[in-house]
């Protein structure tokens, strides 16, 4: 096992980071946990190599995220499919804010959500977005911008004038 | 909401998912990856045999996932391009034309976009990639990025179709603009350094692209002389406080449209449409869309088009309300008098789902047919054009993956 050494002290220092920011990408936090093991199993097995990265975090969440994707697709062709048999069941009135953001997220676009995560809970700069992402820099913006944009039409604030440059 | 309270809300609520999540030890994980890797051995060998077999070569990535490059759409996920009524949107009319071009009246032959794998990476990045219309296949792939690791992005086509430009990021140096035939060939560096934008003017004789330094503290673009190979910085108009959501060449090739907005929160300026004079370097503001004005491109858009002299492109979001879904249409501004000609509708953003972009645009060279992506859950690229009234149809469903660029170029 002495390829895998450093991974355990690896795995037990950044997992609770990485699923908590695929968790916010998801909306799911058992989607999110068996993601972000699978990513963390297909780390361990090329540990070596990511050992030597500079960011192995950041390999990680790139994987994990890449799951998230293939995971909403699936998800969303499911509920198109519920949509076409019927509204979905209704969901409890709900007050809290936290409840009122966890919905306004699952309602954004993938994109938008991903952008926000890895700005705003990944605290990553911008440009260090547009590097993850291999998009420009003008993209990850303007991105950015509608997110915050559909985050705010989601939870109906528009008393500070969200985003609506 | 200001920046700092999402920033603490989304904190929150991912710190919130985080301490719920049951982490196992290290030995289930590295039991899951035994796993995994046996699956995918298995998967190989089945490639393999069915490979050798019936000559279908399966493409193994992730868990298994095949391009979904010719994937059917299910009915929600594509838009739903409608005429405007005539008499809100002039489109009846037939658009300017800078040539005698004849009048398309179906799809165009092939376009050039990005085709790849669902998730790139290093190993399987997209490449630039013809595809016909007709068909939605890909015709024939152009020589991949010229180093493994390197991906591509942005891909344009010149006027005389004779090549197509893109750029290449290699690691976490700068990108840098490459060339290869149209009808395919070795590629060839064309310059140093590339930007997210990367426009070919009409003559096909210059390349613009953001330029990614600012020298002298000023932002700006690059114009590079594709004949002699010099190049020429052109700072922004203004301090670089908004952002630039898109260039467009005029069709005469002497002036440079460039849409201007504002991204971030603390940022508030209106958007904006700036022209330069290409041989002066004079800037001239052309437009300012407010709240009286009328629709204006959609903050965020990179999509700015200039299809006659006195149409410029853009789309606008119409915003929904209630039940009713925003929409986003195409809207034509007459660069000198500021005169605003809304046209068709491009697409509907989906009940109960999120929205819809329109993220890509390009015009033939007659200024009739137009080509655009919209992305959605899925992203589709549609043809607009022939004669009244205007036919849409859907050609090409691409990948889903977000990292991507169209360009129908000039057919």
């Amino acid at each position: 096992m002495a390829h895998l050494e450093g991974f355990e002290a690896f795995y037990a220092a950044s997992y609770h980071r990485v699923v908590g920011q695929v968790y916010a990408l998801l909306g799911d936090l058992a989607e999110a946990e068996d993601v972000t093991q699978d990513a963390f199993a297909k780390a361990s097995f090329h540990w070596t190599r990511i050992a030597a990265y500079d960011q192995p975090e950041a390999w990680v969440r790139r994987v994990a995220f890449n799951q998230a994707h293939n995971s909403i697709r699936r998800a969303r062709r499911w509920l198109v499919a519920l949509a076409r048999h019927g509204p979905p069941a209704p969901v409890p009135a709900v007050s809290a804010d936290r409840l009122d953001l966890h919905r306004a997220m699952r309602r954004l676009a993938p994109r938008h959500r991903e952008v926000l995560v890895l700005h705003y809970v990944a605290e990553l700069p911008l440009d260090e977005v547009a590097r993850q992402l291999r998009l420009p820099l003008g993209t990850v913006k303007s991105r950015l911008s509608r997110a915050r944009s559909a985050l705010a039409d989601e939870v109906g604030d528009e008393r500070e004038g969200v985003a609506n440059a | 909401m200001r920046e700092d309270l999402l920033k603490e809300q989304l904190m929150r609520y991912a710190r919130d998912g985080a301490e719920q999540a049951f982490q196992p030890g290290p030995a289930e994980i590295r039991r899951r990856a035994r796993r995994h890797y046996r699956r995918v051995a298995a998967l190989s060998v089945t490639g393999v045999l069915l490979a050798a077999g019936v000559g279908i070569g399966l493409g193994l990535y992730g868990r298994g996932a095949t391009p979904t490059m010719q994937q059917p759409q299910p009915p929600v996920t594509s838009p739903a391009p409608q005429v405007v009524p005539p008499s809100t949107a002039p489109t009846t009319k037939p658009h300017p034309t800078t040539t005698t071009g004849a009048v398309h009246t179906g799809p165009p032959s092939s376009f050039v976009t990005l085709v790849g794998p669902p998730n790139p990476s290093a190993s399987q990045a997209p490449r630039v990639g013809v595809v016909s219309t007709s068909t939605g296949k890909v015709i024939r792939y152009l020589s991949g990025p010229p180093a493994a690791g390197a991906s591509v992005a942005r891909p344009v086509v010149s006027a005389d179709r004779r090549w197509v430009y893109y750029t290449v990021s290699a690691g976490s140096g700068p990108p840098q603009t490459y060339r290869v035939p149209f009808a395919g060939g070795p590629t060839t560096k064309v310059a140093e350094t590339a930007g997210g934008n990367l426009v070919v003017s009409p003559d096909g004789s210059k390349l613009l692209f953001d330029a990614r330094v600012a020298p002298g503290g000023r932002y700006g673009f690059t114009i590079r002389d594709l004949a002699r190979g010099a190049e020429r910085f052109i700072p922004f108009p203004f301090p670089q406080a908004g952002d630039v959501f898109g260039y467009a060449w005029s069709p005469d090739s002497r002036q440079v449209a460039l849409v201007r907005g504002a991204v971030l929160d603390n940022e508030r300026f209106p958007t904006q449409l700036f022209l330069l004079d290409v041989a002066t370097g004079r800037w001239q503001e052309a437009v300012t869309f407010d709240a009286n004005h009328g629709p204006a491109p959609e903050v965020g858009h990179l999509n700015v088009a200039w299809p006659a002299a006195r149409r410029l492109a853009f789309v606008a979001r119409i915003a929904g309300s209630g039940t009713v879904p925003g929409k986003h249409q195409l809207v034509y501004v007459d660069p000198q008098t500021g005169k605003l000609t809304p046209s068709v509708v491009l697409a509907s953003d989906l009940n109960n789902l999120s929205r819809v972009e329109v993220n890509f645009l390009d015009f033939d060279a007659s200024g009739r047919s137009l080509i655009y992506a919209v992305e959605g859950i899925q992203v589709s690229t549609w043809w607009l054009g022939g004669r009244a009234p205007v036919r849409v149809s859907q050609f090409a469903a691409l990948s889903t993956d977000v990292n991507r660029a169209y360009k129908g170029g000039h057919w």
